[in-house]
């Protein structure tokens, strides 16, 4: 009887307990781990279309700059960005996220176009201008966007384990009048790494740029195929 | 007493359990979006209508309040028969001031298109008003409404429109098919640049197979002149899956319209409501998608004209800021694909046996999508494989402008 009892004490405290555990369970699915508690979904930034870019094939470890997705204040208050990452499949595995930086607009030799650049940061030659340029890039961290303001995203990622991955856009975390907000920008990529993937020159605009702008080359992008590349 | 003291114990562990759970429960509701929702199901699909009075012949409004004017709205299913009854989705009277609103019922919709943000949820919908029998005491809407949305629509009594008593006393919409006619509607402006070449593929998968809308021309008499109606999706699932690609490895630069080829038909519809019918109409609505792609539209500009033929895309002057521009390359970045929420209204000249012009609006979504690929060969340095967007950043471009050329300045 006694021993009932206490199995029954038991059996509540532990539902009690997978109660408990259960809201956590839902409270973090329900929130996004990646969103933390004040997630709240926003719609000041301009969503902008489905666009999804495609990438060379990069080895293990191999790092690449990409510029092309955009944050855009379309709302009637400044905004402050909090942080910007990547969402999808084989993130965070087949690539990893290592840098993300505002390329705000810029005029003349500081912005250069979007793109995948092998170069940190993202530098190119200018052929009307006959200069270099090289993309100014910000911390992330509260970045200020007044109203019908915009600026581009780095995202710096390296290659992990072999596989495909699918990144389909972005999420973006940012505080406007005090409220913390999180919205999603369909801007991704999609590729592979693989252990074997065919070597890729840097473009030659780019190249030719990267000395005298004291740029430097991403780790796993050379100039020339090296001789043991295989 | 140990009975009493475990008793006691089993009761306060039940009562620890129940406030758990209901402190989990509210927890859950507050916390989690959705979740009280889903308990009590999706949101609905309402329908907002306002009404405007019925005027006299000289101008002034006929009635004296704004109240009891009977709204019907009827669901125009996807893949329609050569005949049928459109169901009743919902129906209303209008208070004092104007008003109605409809939740409808959406049980019927099958097969709802997607509009391009990735949700099957469009459908095509017949409104109805009627004041009272009479003359200019009746108006008829076409328009796409999508579920769980709320819908704000205003109705104006149309002039030229009588009604006439039911006496079946049964709100219906009849509709037959009358006759078909093929057109080409115009889906995009492609742009490949040289060294580049570009896939527009319009295909159809298990969950969508609808995503092109134009607007509807109607007629009284089923006879030219035809007025513009509304959007309307297609009513057809596509059939077919087409890519057509351009470019580099296909003869070089491409800045051309493409046209799709829809068949469309021309139905007689006659919509009842309880208190009286309007009038027959005709309408020329999009039904199916023939698969085909082209550059070159074989069908006359006007009566009298030769075919529209191949119609050039005129690429505008650079003005925009040079860093908004995206580059490809063989060796990194060397694709994008745009499938995307965004719609883009064309305009066409569409020979209904008797021309109108219409708008069709092509919305690239997850089947409907262009991608340009990087060649290997055909933009060389100093020049570069770029997308630009004409004011616009590329994300955000309406029409995605695509060439080999050397960066412009900045302004």
């Amino acid at each position: 009887m006694t021993s009932t009892r206490s199995g029954s004490r038991r059996s509540l405290r532990g539902a009690a307990a997978a109660a408990l555990a259960g809201l956590l369970a839902t409270l973090a699915v329900g929130c996004d781990a990646s969103a933390g508690p004040d997630a709240v979904t926003g719609k000041a930034l301009t969503r902008g279309n489905v666009w999804t870019f495609g990438l060379v094939a990069l080895r293990p470890g191999a790092q690449i700059g990409l510029l092309d997705a955009t944050v855009h204040n379309q709302s009637r208050f400044p905004l402050a960005i909090s942080s910007i990452t990547l969402t999808g499949r084989g993130f965070g595995s087949v690539i990893k996220l290592v840098e993300v930086k505002i390329a705000p607009p810029e005029t003349g030799r500081n912005g250069t176009p979007g793109g995948a650049f092998k170069a940190y940061p993202p530098t190119v030659y200018w052929t009307v201008g006959g200069t270099c340029n090289q993309q100014v890039l910000v911390t992330v961290r509260g970045y200020r966007l007044a109203p019908g303001k915009g600026a581009r995203v780095y995202f710096l990622v390296q290659a992990g384990k072999p596989g495909t991955y699918h990144v389909n856009g972005d999420v973006v975390r940012y505080r406007q009048r005090g409220v913390s907000y999180r919205q999603f920008i369909p801007t991704g990529y999609q590729g592979s790494v693989a252990t074997h993937a065919p070597f890729e020159p840097v473009d030659p605009l780019e190249a030719r740029c990267i000395k005298s702008e004291h740029a430097r080359l991403l780790p796993g992008q050379y100039l020339t195929k090296p001789r043991n590349y295989g | 007493m140990p009975r009493g003291r475990n008793g006691t114990r089993a009761r306060r562990g039940r009562r620890l359990f129940v406030g758990v759970a209901t402190f989990a429960a509210a927890v859950i509701a507050m916390v989690v979006p959705g979740a009280a929702a889903q308990a009590t199901g999706p949101a609905p699909t309402v329908l907002k209508v306002h009404v405007n009075l019925p005027k006299t012949s000289s101008g002034l409004e006929a009635a004296a309040d704004f109240s009891n004017a009977e709204v019907d709205v009827f669901y125009q299913e996807a893949n329609p028969p050569d005949s049928y009854s459109a169901p009743l989705m919902g129906t209303g009277t209008t208070d004092a001031n104007g008003n109605v609103t409809i939740t409808l019922d959406t049980s019927m919709v099958t097969d709802p298109a997607d509009l391009g943000d990735g949700n099957n949820n469009a459908f095509n919908a017949t409104v109805a008003a009627i004041w009272s029998t009479g003359i200019g005491t009746g108006a008829e809407r076409d328009m796409i409404l999508t579920e769980g949305s709320t819908t704000p629509i205003t109705m104006t009594p149309d002039p030229s429109e009588t009604v006439t008593s039911n006496t079946s006393f049964q709100a219906s919409n009849i509709n037959h098919h009358v006759d078909s006619a093929s057109n080409h509607v115009p889906v995009l402006a492609f742009n490949v640049g040289n060294g580049m070449n570009g896939d527009f593929t319009m295909t159809h998968n298990t969950s969508t197979d609808r995503q092109t809308k134009v607007q509807v021309a109607w007629s009284y008499s089923g006879t030219a002149p035809f007025s513009v109606g509304a959007f309307f999706e297609e009513q057809k699932a596509r059939t077919y899956s087409t890519t057509y690609s351009k470019g580099e490895s296909y003869g070089g630069p491409f800045h051309d319209y493409v046209w799709a080829n829809y068949n469309s038909w021309k139905w007689s519809t006659q919509t009842c409501g309880i208190r009286g019918c309007t009038r027959v109409r005709y309408k020329w609505e999009l039904h199916d998608w023939t698969g085909d792609l082209t550059n070159d539209n074989p069908d006359p500009s006007c009566n009298g004209c030769g075919k529209i033929g191949v119609v050039g895309y005129n690429v505008p002057a650079y003005t925009t800021h040079s860093d908004d521009t995206v580059l490809l390359s063989p060796t990194g970045q060397k694709s994008a694909t745009r499938g995307s929420s965004i719609i883009y209204s064309y305009g066409e000249s569409v020979d209904f046996a008797g021309f109108v012009s219409l708008s069709a609006k092509a919305t690239y979504g997850n089947i409907t999508s262009v991608t340009w690929h990087a060649a290997s060969s055909g933009c060389s340095s100093p020049q570069s494989r770029l997308l630009w967007g004409n004011g616009y950043t590329v994300p955000n471009a309406p029409i995605v402008q695509s060439n080999c050329f050397i960066r412009p300045t900045s302004p």
